[in-house]
């Protein structure tokens, strides 16, 4: 029975709050009622009010009042503090499925006299943006499946000044987020074979220079701090001897072309071969300097040819996360 | 400082500050006990401590409970329940960690407030709980402001912004709201009170003459009478124990006394400050008397011309009365029940008895008269009177009466010292009168009067306290007879009087005293219209407020009405200030940039293909979307491209400064810039567009 009412109630909601990505509150769209400590603040000066009487205090007849007169007041106060107020939605991040996507919304009170302060958006996120100007918040967006997601209904609200009312807005942005494949954790190595050998080409064509183990060696003039591998450096610098720096290998010869095919990943799921797919890609794109590999994407119905860059690989996880199966993969 | 210990440290301020006058009131160790507690929780807040565990709190209110019970011998009653408030706001405090506890300390200050009206609603006690007020609403406001140090003259400001906007709603409900009686009694505390007291034992009013507090002010209607030859009746002492004087439970004021009305009659309104008596100190001769403010006083009883409410309270009372000043006060012809007024007790002052049987014959013979022959009651007056004036008898506030003679005070007073007041002069006459057996009893009550300049009300403040004697003469009935009045002037010795404004130091002492004087009207004036118009209006000046709006029968359903007329109207003017708030704040909006933008972007569609995503919000946008189409670019592209940067600096540029937007006009000059800017804009993507057809 409740089913159908809430299903009216939520396209009900659904009309009132249009999808925008530039909100701006006005009397329509901010709603507020009293918040529990409106109540007892309702109930406090109404015993003051009993003990006015009571006494037959004219003064604290007035202090009643004015208590009673600064609660109502504050409704409207905490409803100017939302009222006026516009939100922007700024272009997000991307981000796979199962991590959370960063998305960043503007408070934007540049045309207000007073500042919006006490707000709290998504529940969780307080912010506060002064008169004049812009403050930014950024909200974790959990994202589930790959593809385009819409963006939840967002509530902020405030009961700023006194706490006694509680106002609030919804916010359901029409910007939408692409979500690429989720990420594996600990994926087989991609197939050798289709493109040169890796191995091979990695000893052939670094220089390892100075190691003591593997890539490790110690720092020298010009190295990044970031390079310094801090926790394995702690007994030396003890002993004033330089701190340990991971090795960067130098890679002389030309780039190698590497392809990730859709067959490599036969047998598994088709969510889970976009998985793998993107994974691998990932991997590409970060061993890339080290190996000076270009790579390229084959999958059913489109061709990425082989390049490198951080561009290159959004554009082909772009591509997996758009992907469906063409007509004739789905016998 | 953190923003947790300065908001700490605030709070415990503001409540310090509202409890401050408490302290002329409340027992020791509760003083103590708060400030300790006051203390220690800043102590805690500035050093970052910890709060003490719960166990010591629990001790600490058994203690304070137990001290309570100690003190008062009750955990009931007005006072008590005072002391409590104090000790448990201060008590909360000590555990104050979350914003909850936050929030009850708060709401406790706000009693504490209340409280302080109970002891005084003067105008500074107003002023002084206002500022409570609003320090306790900032606290408010400072909890609900999380993030940040938000500047406490930010938060003085709103909580100032909100106590304004509270304010209409406050007239109207104090106006409008129905004034009822109490609903439920408290025991009452014994009034401890300065002023007149009903027993008098020599040198009580000394200390009163010195008390500058106004004991009541009197408006008179008609010809208003010589300031000077007032007399205000208060208690009529009548017995005499040898120390002390006090009233017969049945005294002769409380018998039914014959008033024989002469003269012309004078209408007067007197408002009376509380005082703990239940005799109305009202202008000697008062026929008529009723009580205006506050009604639920109830009504006053009369015995002859002394009147006297149900019970002494808290009140201040305005009087309506009637009075003749030439009255004259029976019983006319001698009644058995005179005679008790001539008692004297035995052992009491023999000396002084002795003093005056060789008087009495000394009088008869210098009148030439036979001895054993009677004197008649105004002979006698008269010759006292003059023996006053003629030997050295003096005025003096410090008479050095020792307090060993107490029982023969009078002896040593009327024959040794002969120097002291009001008070000596009317115990004596009376006990000279009596010991020669006359009626006679001494009234206590208020003499003379000081006209305030400002709204030419009768000011009499406690300092007018005076005794005299009312001596019964045949036929005449009860006379008065001051004699004090007889002291000649060079005999009055004013040294333990403070003068008005004595007590001002150094320089002050050179201002002119009759500026200052001056001064003291306008103020008493301004608070007496305070009281007038703040603390007594009540139900009938509804009604009558009710009666000038233009109701014809004021009642209570009138009352009900009219306020919730205004509260409608208090709405309707809110929602359309709001509407007009909110209609400028449009005009100003950045959503006029939303226009704009787009107008930008069709100019820049036929250049490039619009970026994907959403249409942009910034030109930079645009500006990075056509750089990445062109790649190079030549000298057109190159100022087209700058003046989109020019466009982002005018819409965000100087957004850092707020203060350009305290003035609206000067808020609308980037945007008619932005207009000729786009204008310029649209002409070059017309010049680029020219070269990339004709290239």
């Amino acid at each position: 029975m409740t089913m159908p009412w809430t299903k009216l109630w939520e396209q009900w909601l659904a009309r009132r709050t249009p999808r925008t990505d530039r909100l701006q509150f006005t009397q329509r769209n901010v709603y507020i009622v009293p918040s529990m400590g409106g109540w007892v603040y309702a109930a406090a000066v109404l015993v003051l009010l009993l003990a006015a009487i009571n006494e037959q205090l004219n003064l604290a007849y007035a202090l009643a009042f004015l208590l009673g007169g600064v609660g109502l007041s504050s409704m409207s106060l905490t409803h100017g503090n939302l009222r006026g107020l516009v939100l922007t939605l700024s272009a997000s991040e991307r981000a796979h499925a199962g991590q959370n996507a960063r998305v960043t919304v503007q408070l934007d009170a540049q045309h207000l006299q007073q500042g919006r302060y006490g707000l709290i958006l998504n529940e969780q996120l307080p912010c506060e943006v002064e008169a004049g100007s812009i403050s930014t918040v950024q909200i974790n967006v959990a994202c589930k499946n790959r593809g385009w997601m819409t963006l939840p209904r967002w509530r902020i609200q405030t009961t700023y000044p006194l706490g006694l009312f509680r106002a609030w807005g919804y916010w359901r942005p029409a910007q939408r987020l692409l979500i690429w494949p989720a990420l594996e954790s600990n994926p087989p190595m991609p197939p050798t074979g289709t493109g040169t050998d890796e191995k091979k080409a990695l000893q052939a064509n670094t220089r390892p220079t100075d190691t003591n183990d593997d890539d490790i060696r110690a720092w020298r003039r010009g190295d990044a701090l970031h390079d310094v591998m801090w926790k394995k450096s702690a007994s030396r610098l003890m002993t004033e001897q330089p701190p340990l720096v991971r090795g960067r290998q130098v890679t002389t010869s030309p780039p190698q072309s590497h392809w990730f095919d859709w067959e490599m990943t036969s047998g598994l799921s088709t969510e889970a071969r976009l998985s793998r797919l993107a994974t691998w890609l990932v991997d590409a794109e970060q061993k890339r300097v080290a190996l000076n590999n270009l790579y390229g994407l084959r999958i059913p119905g489109t061709e990425i040819p082989c390049s490198a860059g951080p561009a290159h690989l959004a554009l082909c996880l772009d591509t997996l996360a758009l992907w469906s199966a063409p007509p004739s993969q789905r016998s | 400082m953190t923003r947790e210990t300065r908001d700490t440290l605030w709070l415990l301020g503001v409540l310090a500050f509202v409890m401050a006058p408490h302290a002329w009131h409340l027992p020791w160790w509760s003083i103590v006990g708060a400030a300790g507690a006051l203390i220690w929780r800043a102590k805690v807040a500035i050093q970052d401590q910890s709060l003490p565990p719960r166990r010591w709190l629990i001790y600490l209110l058994i203690a304070l409970l137990s001290m309570t019970w100690l003190t008062y011998g009750t955990l009931m009653g007005r006072e008590v329940g005072i002391t409590l408030v104090v000790m448990l706001t201060t008590l909360k405090s000590l555990e104050l960690k979350a914003r909850r506890d936050a929030l009850v300390c708060m709401y406790l200050g706000f009693f504490l407030i209340f409280t302080q009206f109970i002891f005084s609603q003067s105008m500074a006690t107003a002023l002084h709980m206002l500022i409570g007020v609003w320090g306790l609403l900032i606290s408010l406001i400072l909890g609900q402001r999380p993030l940040g140090y938000p500047s406490l003259s930010s938060t003085g400001k709103q909580s100032a912004r909100a106590m304004l906007w509270g304010l209409p709603l406050m007239v109207v409900l104090f106006l409008f709201f129905p004034r009822l009686g109490p609903l439920w009694a408290l025991p009452a505390d014994a009034a401890q009170r300065t002023g007149l007291s009903d027993t008098m034992s020599l040198g009580d009013v000394a200390s009163l003459v010195n008390d500058r507090s106004i004991a009541m002010r009197v408006k008179f209607l008609g010809n208003p009478p010589w300031p000077d030859a007032l007399y205000f009746r208060g208690p009529v002492l009548d017995q005499f124990d040898g120390k002390i004087w006090t009233s017969r439970p049945k005294s002769s004021a409380h018998m039914d006394e014959a008033v024989k009305l002469q003269g012309a009659s004078l209408n007067y309104l007197a408002t009376i400050e509380p005082t703990g008596l239940k005799i109305l100190t009202l202008v000697d001769g008062t026929t008529q008397a009723r009580i205006v403010h506050p009604i639920s006083a109830g009504n006053l009883t009369q015995q002859g011309i002394n009147w006297f409410r149900e019970s002494p309270k808290e009140q201040r009372l305005q009087v309506q009365a009637q009075t003749y000043l030439a009255r004259q006060l029976g019983p006319f012809s001698d009644e058995p029940s005179l005679r008790l007024l001539t008692a004297f007790p035995a052992g009491s002052s023999p000396a002084t008895r002795q003093w005056a049987m060789q008087w009495r014959a000394q009088l008869l013979k210098s009148k030439n008269r036979p001895e054993g022959s009677a004197l008649t009651t105004p002979e006698l007056i008269d010759g006292l009177l003059d023996y006053i004036r003629t030997q050295n008898y003096r005025y003096t506030l410090s008479p050095g009466i020792s307090a060993a003679a107490n029982g023969q005070a009078i002896d040593q007073f009327w024959l040794t010292t002969r120097s002291g007041f009001c008070e000596h002069y009317a115990s004596a006459f009376v006990a000279l009168m009596r010991m020669m057996g006359v009626p006679a009893r001494v009234v206590m009550g208020y003499r003379g009067a000081e006209v305030n300049s400002v709204d030419g009300l009768y000011v009499i403040r406690n300092s007018n306290a005076h005794a005299w004697a009312e001596v019964w003469v045949a036929s005449k009935g009860w006379q008065r007879v001051d004699p004090t009045a007889a002291i000649p002037p060079h005999r009055i010795d004013v040294s333990g009087l403070d003068l008005p404004f004595a007590d001002l130091a150094g320089p002050l002492k050179m201002v002119d005293m009759d500026a200052l004087r001056a001064w003291r009207a306008r103020w008493e004036a301004v608070d007496h219209k305070w009281n007038e118009w703040v603390l007594q209006y009540a139900n009938d000046d509804q009604m009558s407020l009710l009666k000038s709006m233009g109701w014809k029968n004021p009642d209570w359903l009138a009352l009900g009405r009219t306020l919730a007329g205004a509260l409608i109207l208090l709405g309707c003017g809110n929602a359309l200030m709001m509407y007009f708030f909110h209609r400028r704040r449009l005009i100003h909006s950045s959503t006029q940039w939303t226009p704009l933008m787009q107008r930008l972007s069709q100019a820049l569609a036929t250049l490039a293909p619009p970026p994907p995503g959403a249409s942009p919000t910034a030109a930079s946008t645009w500006h990075d979307h056509l750089l990445r189409h062109w790649g190079t670019v030549n000298s057109d592209q190159q100022a087209l491209l700058e003046s989109l940067i020019d466009l982002d600096k005018l819409r965000y540029g100087q957004s850092e400064s707020p203060k350009r937007l305290k003035q609206p006009q000067r808020h609308l000059q980037p945007l008619q810039m932005a207009i000729t800017l786009l204008k310029r804009i649209e002409a070059q993507a017309k010049a680029c567009r020219l070269i990339n057809e004709n290239s």
